[in-house]
């Protein structure tokens, strides 16, 4: 009984943290601009980091240690380093992203600006991380996070035709009035949006942290496959309705405001304030994780203690670092740059990083000295490897589509 | 070395994409000018759904406020930026710019006043302000259809 | 000294981590001193750590940058050294006899943790 209400407990959490600032916004517009046509872009990026969340996982449980930790070890200090610096900043621009959008889903909910309250999202960001347990953070911003099903109540309560829907989502074409440089540079945000790269650290990091052990594999796969998918049925309802309620109003999303308004018109104020609930979950658990992340990797590459399972005090250069980390992205949100735009920007620069951060984990989880028995198996390998070159394709179009496009516009 | 060329491209690749041009041949400027007006069509489209849902009781006060005020605050800028181009030598161009610059004026003016009428919670001006947005909205969407 | 045993020093020690007799984290294993025995055949002497070992083996300007501000700040150009006498197994990780606190190599851990962490109430309990 224990052991189901645990994996229960895991699937949730795993829905429910799926979504983070990334995938809010970049659905949202997409599904304001391109209607349902770019859904196979969303779901190709939940099978990618099913993939790859499930090898870190796997990693962590039988290695007992982190990713930058073997990476280093494995590849060679050059390689690990630029795999860190990579890895590092597109994980500091998303932490940048995700305080912001904390602030600006607050700013939804009590109408005072978003610049007003960043310092104060700050202080409970670093607060949770230096006294609330890790276990507790995950679940309970997880668990919040679930709430945000109300994208698919919403989508329902339109009554669309589903039949046509289907249809849209099954022969993606693009619409007349975009390009098709766009189409495809949004196809590489939506990609980058599920395939963040700080969630393999997260995963394999908050492994360690949970002292996962080769018994836990199982339960930390029906996490990753039920979970994450049916999370990224969530993005999915997001681009839906916007896609049904902006989209022929000729409303193009740049700001969250718009992100909830389909909600509103489908279900009312109480869904509307569910909605605003289910941001500011999703957006501060995503915080923590890249706070942490950006913590785990530069700690994990030097060989520094690291990890909340030990006293603050014995993992001193760990916490600077994180806290380090987290005055930048407040100070980041402080130049009032809009926090929509900083989020732009990271989930394409996630995709152009994403060969760095993938590669050495399927090295790793290929590696017979590290995993004894556990490495890949063949279709894992056969899958991971048709996912390599599509990541590798998004990461190096990414750059040129972006000039050119002039990021979308 | 390398990680140095990365950092580089990286922020000239942000700092390029956020950049824009001055308007040289009629067909681009045309261009600029359906641009802005599509622009300002979505931050308009958006205050009216925002409005009406307030009106049908849909909508929270404080998150109408956020809207409204986001949407004047882009719209003031499309305006901004649009106004800055300098159009190329032609009759044409000139009235493209009157034309897309009074619909963004007008827009500009009934969002102003919709903005000061929600705090108010002026329901009666709310409702005028939005049927006046409407309008605008129509006549942006008109302009596009009339000339892409 | 207990009978010499062979290694390749990338396979086996190299960027490995190095942890004290209570499992906690000290390093990684930046770079290894070598000597020559009357053989004329190279052994390990020491394990050395810390950016004025790592830098010059990530090479590049981050590695040159890294050990020039390192040393500065340190005042000195040699990085700190574990004796490879501590070590009491070479595994997966490598594993030292004494504690960390015994030895001197975590400066910029012990400073951070005097002057920024320990001024922070709650730094004593893990979570």
């Amino acid at each position: 009984m224990k052991r189901i209400f645990g994996v229960a407990l895991g699937i949730l959490t795993a829905i429910g943290g799926f979504v983070d600032i990334g995938d809010l916004v970049t659905n949202a517009l997409v599904g304001s601009r391109f209607g349902l046509s770019l859904v196979w872009a969303t779901l190709v990026g939940v099978v990618g980091i099913c993939l790859y969340a499930e090898m870190s996982g796997r990693v962590a449980a039988i290695t007992g240690r982190g990713t930058f930790d073997l990476v280093r070890e494995r590849l060679g200090p050059r390689v690990g380093m630029a795999n860190l610096v990579a890895s590092f900043l597109v994980t500091l621009l998303t932490f940048a992203a995700e305080v912001g959008g904390v602030a600006l889903a607050l700013e939804l909910a009590t109408s005072v600006n978003y610049l007003l309250i960043v310092p104060i999202v700050g202080v409970a960001i670093w607060f949770v991380i230096w006294r609330v347990k890790f276990s507790v953070l995950e679940n309970t911003f997880g668990l919040l996070g679930l709430v945000l099903i109300v994208f698919g109540v919403a989508l329902w309560k339109l009554n669309p035709d589903w039949g046509d829907l289907f249809r849209q989502i099954s022969r993606p074409h693009k619409p007349t009035d975009e390009s098709l440089p766009v189409y495809f540079y949004y196809a590489i945000a939506l990609f980058g949006a599920a395939m963040t790269p700080y969630e393999v650290f997260f995963f394999s990091s908050g492994g360690v942290e949970e002292k996962w052990t080769k018994k836990d594999i199982i339960t930390e796969r029906v996490n990753v496959f039920v979970g994450f998918p049916l999370g990224g049925l969530l993005s999915v309802a997001i681009a839906a309705v916007a896609a049904l309620v902006l989209l022929p109003a000729n409303i193009q999303v740049d700001t969250i405001g718009q992100v909830g308004l389909p909600v509103a018109v489908a279900a009312g104020k109480i869904a509307l304030a569910i909605a605003i609930l289910g941001f500011v979950a999703a957006t501060f658990g995503a915080a923590l994780e890249t706070g942490l992340s950006c913590g785990y990797t530069v700690a994990q590459y030097y060989g520094w203690q690291w990890g909340k399972f030990v006293r603050p005090k014995e993992a001193s250069r760990f916490h600077l670092v994180v806290l380090m980390a987290l005055i930048a992205a407040v100070g980041t949100v402080l130049t009032t740059i809009d926090p929509v735009k900083i989020t732009e920007y990271s989930v394409v620069f996630s995709a152009v990083a994403l060969p760095l951060t993938y590669f050495p984990i399927l090295v790793i989880a290929n590696d017979p000295d590290y995993m004894g028995t556990e490495t890949n198996g063949r279709i894992s390998n056969f899958l991971a490897s048709i996912f390599l070159v599509i990541i590798v394709v998004a990461s190096v179009a990414a750059i040129p589509l972006m000039l050119y496009t002039k990021a979308g516009q | 070395m390398n990680v140095r060329a990365c950092l580089a491209v990286f922020t000239l690749a942000g700092v390029l994409s956020g950049c824009v041009g001055p308007a040289t041949t009629v067909a681009a400027y045309k261009g600029k000018a359906l641009h802005a007006a599509g622009d300002a069509l979505s931050q308009v489209e958006t205050a009216v759904l925002a409005a009406d849902s307030l009106l049908s009781g849909r909508l929270m006060q404080p998150y109408t406020e956020v809207v409204i005020s986001q949407a004047e605050t882009d719209l003031s800028s499309i305006q901004n930026s649009f106004d800055s181009i300098q159009p190329p030598n032609s009759a044409d161009s000139d009235k493209l710019r009157s034309t897309v610059d009074d619909m963004l004026s007008d827009g500009l003016t009934s969002l102003s006043e919709l903005r000061i009428a929600l705090r108010r919670s002026d329901t009666n001006t709310v409702r005028h302000r939005t049927d006046a947005l409407r309008h605008t909205a129509d006549q942006l969407d008109r302009f596009d259809e009339e000339h892409s | 000294m207990s009978a010499a045993r062979e290694f390749d020093l990338e396979l086996h020690l190299l960027d490995r981590q190095v942890v004290d007799a209570d499992g906690r984290m000290v390093s990684k294993v930046d770079d290894l001193e070598l000597n020559l025995d009357d053989g004329g055949n190279p052994y390990v002497t020491a394990i050395l750590v810390g950016p004025r070992a790592l830098g010059p083996r990530t090479g590049g300007h981050l590695g040159r940058w890294m050990t020039a501000i390192a040393a500065r700040l340190a005042g000195s150009q040699d990085p700190p050294r574990i004796d490879f006498g501590h070590v009491v197994d070479i595994g997966e990780e490598i594993k030292l006899g004494c504690r960390v606190d015994d030895l001197d190599v975590q400066s910029l851990e012990d400073w951070i943790r005097e002057k920024v962490i320990s001024r922070i109430p709650g730094s004593n309990h893990a979570s």
